[in-house]
């Protein structure tokens, strides 16, 4: 059964891709650890990623799915002197905004924020369910996770950018260069 | 104006002739401005959101100590600590103190103009602690010894070889690449060692929620996530006008902050940071701490002062300064105090320096008003203007003796120059130039306006119309049905009445019986020079010669754009009390507002034209702009036959008035007015018609064009009284 395309992951895609990352449509655990296993090998020698644990995470089996394929999944944490040397971190995302192309990473434990800044490469996990069409829909949920109890967030429009020197657009200024969204379409392998 | 710490015709004359700023400035504000039109124009709830920003900030300001209160608690529950720093000194004393009650040598920090505001940096250095600035801007700024000329863009003034030049100078480089992406790339190797040898992340922030005590940075490089992710300690400072209640309250800000800035949805980065966030980090030994310092340093008194009140709504976007016409010629470095820029920047210098320092740069402000069209929190930029030159002006003493008087009148010093013989012959005689520029500094460069030899009224009685003249208490006319007032200002009166006569012979055609009627001067000359009562005076006096038409509701329709839009904008600030100034704001329309309103009878007359194929260049006047009027004289312009109406992008035309006339702004506006005369060039050597007709409103703008391009303007009501013949 093909996988049925969200109403806004369009938009998203087109968003995220304007402002220069790219956006992935996969489906099932397969899937998802072969595009993360085809960036670890392209940006890392040791096909090496540094990660935030997530629910996604979890429920794809993504450790078991990567390491079957050579890749080290290494948490921020437990990442000890090594932790500014990985060239791409992984995170997952709460929610995103198609159009603005936003993810919404958040997280209260652990080192959540390196893995998105450090990294020259970031990778996103984002369940294709949860993608808004504009802040005006996303913001109510996000104040509610906010009010739960989720108090630190980054959200990510696009690579690391700067106009400042001759007004040239540059990416990969603090942050990472490259920013790839891999949305998850809800169906196999994923428990919603 | 001189001011004893600057000299700033020096300063305007070295950024006139200054190859980076002049090749730079222009280009980046304008592509700024750019963008932030597209982003707000495909955002269909931005006036409801500047509505939703706006009452916030009001409620925030109003309840600011309830608001300091709750932060700090909120703050402390979720393992923080809130400082307050009643002034820029304190705010050191405490930064410099976390740093050393936390041990830390080295500070990595993210842009902020409130550290910039509090001279932060120089005082961590005196107090041990090594800094280093992030942001690339910044960066490059703290490499060049240099300092920020935008708020948002700190090296707007910048050409790329300076950027080079910065970095050979400052990392001590023998080879410096050449491209912006490979200065970038060393940038972010040098600093990532930085980031990561740090103990101290400083940031400002953006907006801090008082509820939940957490901090929102704004950013685009990704700096400020390692600033407050990587090191052992992280400071954020922000002045306490930054407070807004509720997670609920900052919807309306993402919307706005990054559309006004940089015409983007949202930043890159936005970072939400509530507590020191997390405990164990592999980059840091033991527990990470969060500071908030508080910082008031004047705000809680511009919080009691009804003007600078509306400065605290700020959002810092810089959207203002993109717009403003002086700032892009000569910059931020000029047209700005120590921190702040332009408009905005002079009531912020006000507030957090004193008058005397917003009093060196205030003067700059042209008063075109496009900044109070661009901001997202609607403050009346040039209102906040015009009352803090009041006060600089009640501060120094009124110049000039009585003529400078006049020159706050233009109406009695057009009537003063007829009744004396030879006076406008005499006035171009070398010495008496010479004088106007030291007792009223009336630039000598500048040619004086020509008198027409009749004034608009008293051709109009030699024509058997009409006239209601103030001075004289005038034949009385009585508002009747079918009646419209043309309302003669100062300049359509004595000096350009070819305006004048077109709109009366447009209005008969239409079938209006028309009076003209003339009087006071609407306040505006004598506003834009910080004289408000004088303003105050002028402005009741003609409110009580048009009201009795104004109650009858006979349309009053004016041709010169800043006088209306001082009678429709600037009267209920001047008349506060005055229940009428709001009938007359009503009542009076730039005239080309009624003939869309009348565009069926419009057409009936133009009908009878033959199509003339031509390209009429059209300059809309700044404040007819912001006032929402001129989209009203591009679609009556183009019912007119034949004719294809195209508009200049310039914001002003840099006359602006009085502005061109003065000795300290004469060069900007000259150099202003010079780039209106190039985009006006280009366009007609890219139109397909071999002739154009350049049209414009405002008597500044034709004075402006003429004197400069050597083309002669006409108004626009005179193109479509030859088209109705």
């Amino acid at each position: 059964m093909p996988a049925p395309i969200q109403p806004h992951q369009e938009t998203f895609a087109a968003a995220v891709r304007a402002l220069g990352g790219s956006v992935r449509a996969v489906q099932g655990t397969s899937e998802v650890a072969a595009a993360v296993e085809a960036i670890a090998r392209e940006h890392s020698e040791s096909a090496a990623v540094l990660y935030e644990p997530g629910a996604l995470i979890d429920d794809l089996g993504l450790h078991l799915a990567l390491r079957a394929r050579g890749v080290q999944l290494v948490t921020v944490e437990s990442s000890a002197e090594r932790t500014a040397a990985f060239e791409v971190g992984l995170t997952c995302a709460e929610m995103a905004i198609a159009q603005s192309g936003t993810v919404l990473v958040g997280g209260d434990v652990g080192g959540w924020g390196l893995a998105a800044a450090l990294p020259w490469v970031h990778v996103v996990l984002l369940r294709s369910s949860d993608i808004e069409p504009d802040l005006a829909t996303a913001f109510p949920r996000f104040e509610q996770a906010f009010a739960r109890g989720r108090r630190n967030w980054v959200w990510v429009s696009g690579p690391s950018k700067t106009a400042d020197i001759g007004m040239k657009l540059v990416t990969g200024v603090h942050g990472p260069n490259t920013l790839v969204v891999l949305v998850v379409q809800e169906h196999v392998g994923v428990t919603p | 104006m001189s001011s004893p710490g600057r000299d700033l015709e020096s300063e305007i004359r070295a950024a006139l002739t200054d190859p980076s700023i002049q090749q730079a400035v222009g280009p980046a504000t304008r592509a700024v401005a750019t963008a932030r039109q597209a982003a707000v124009a495909d955002f269909a709830a931005y006036d409801a959101a500047r509505d939703k920003a706006r009452a916030i900030k009001e409620r925030a300001i109003e309840r600011l100590p309830e608001l300091i209160a709750m932060a700090e608690e909120a703050v402390g529950l979720a393992g923080g600590t809130v400082h307050h720093a009643e002034d820029a000194e304190a705010a050191c004393r405490i930064v410099a103190d976390i740093a050393r009650q936390e041990d830390c040598r080295t500070a990595v920090k993210s842009k902020s103009m409130t550290s910039e505001e509090v001279g932060l940096n120089a005082a961590l250095e005196s107090a041990g602690i090594e800094v280093r600035e992030t942001d690339l801007g910044e960066y490059i700024v703290q490499l060049d010894g240099d300092r920020p000329s935008h708020i948002v863009a700190p090296i707007l003034h910048k050409s790329v070889e300076d950027v080079r030049q910065a970095f050979r100078r400052g990392l001590d480089l023998d080879e410096v690449p050449e491209s912006a992406a490979a200065l970038t790339q060393l940038a972010r190797r040098r600093l990532r060692d930085e980031f990561l040898a740090a103990d101290l992340g400083i940031t400002g922030a953006n907006f801090v929620i008082a509820e939940s005590g957490t901090v929102v940075v704004v950013e685009n490089e990704g700096n400020a996530r390692l600033c407050t992710q990587v090191p052992r300690v992280h400071v954020a400072l922000a002045g306490v006008e930054k407070l807004i209640p509720a997670m609920a309250d900052l919807q309306p800000f993402l919307e706005l902050l990054p559309r006004s800035a940089t015409g983007q949805l949202l930043s890159v980065y936005l970072s939400i940071l509530t507590g020191p966030g997390w405990g164990r980090s592999p980059l840091v030994e033991g527990a990470r701490s969060f500071h908030l310092v508080l910082l008031d340093n004047g705000r809680m008194a511009m919080r009691e002062d009804p003007v600078l009140r509306e400065a605290l709504y700020c959002i810092r976007c810089g959207a203002c300064l993109n717009v403003c016409a002086p700032y892009q010629a000569v910059g931020g470095h000029v047209y700005g105090g120590p921190t702040y820029q332009s408009g905005i920047g002079a009531a912020w210098e006000a507030g957090v320096r004193g008058l005397d320092t917003a009093s060196e740069f205030a003067h700059l402000c042209s008063a075109c008003t496009r900044c109070h069209d661009v901001c997202p929190v609607r403050i009346d930029i040039p209102w906040l203007n015009s009352s803090l030159r009041g006060r600089i002006e009640l501060k120094a003493g009124t110049r000039g003796g009585r003529l400078g008087e006049l020159l706050r009148e233009p109406r009695r010093l057009y009537e003063r120059i007829r009744r004396t013989p030879g006076a406008s012959w005499l006035a171009e005689f070398p010495p008496v130039r010479a004088y106007l520029q030291k007792a009223a500094d009336i630039d000598r460069r500048r040619p004086l306006p020509e008198l027409a030899p009749l004034t608009l009224t008293e051709w109009y009685e030699q024509q058997g119309g009409s006239v209601v003249r103030e001075a004289e208490g005038g034949s009385r006319v009585d508002p009747a049905p079918g009646m419209a007032v043309l309302w003669a200002d100062c300049h359509s009166e004595h000096i350009e009445v070819a305006a004048g006569r077109a709109a009366v012979r447009v209005l008969e055609r239409l079938g209006y019986d028309v009076v003209v009627v003339t009087g006071s001067c609407c306040g505006r000359a004598a506003l834009s020079q910080g004289d408000l009562p004088s303003a105050q005076r002028q402005a009741a006096s003609l409110l009580g010669l048009l009201e009795p038409f104004a109650e009858a509701g006979v349309p009053i329709l004016g041709l010169e754009p800043s006088c209306v839009s001082c009678v429709v904008c600037e009267h209920e600030h001047l008349l506060p009390d005055e229940p009428n100034a709001m009938i007359l704001a009503v009542r009076v329309q730039e005239i080309f507002e009624f003939l869309r309103d009348n565009a069926a009878a419009l057409d009936d007359i133009l009908s009878c034209a033959t199509p003339q194929d031509r390209t009429v260049l059209v300059h809309g006047h700044c404040q007819q702009k912001t006032a929402g009027w001129y989209p009203a004289l591009l679609e009556t312009l183009g019912r007119v036959p034949g004719a294809k109406v195209q508009g200049t992008a310039a914001e002003c035309c840099g006359m602006a008035g009085s502005y061109g006339y003065k000795t300290g702004t004469y060069e900007i506006s000259r150099e202003l007015g010079r780039r209106l005369v190039g985009e006006i060039d280009d366009l007609a050597a890219a139109s397909d018609h071999g002739s154009c007709e350049v049209a414009a409103c405002g008597t500044s703008c034709r004075t402006q064009l003429r004197e400069l391009g050597g083309t002669a303007p006409r108004h626009p009501i005179e193109l479509i009284e030859e088209a109705s013949r």
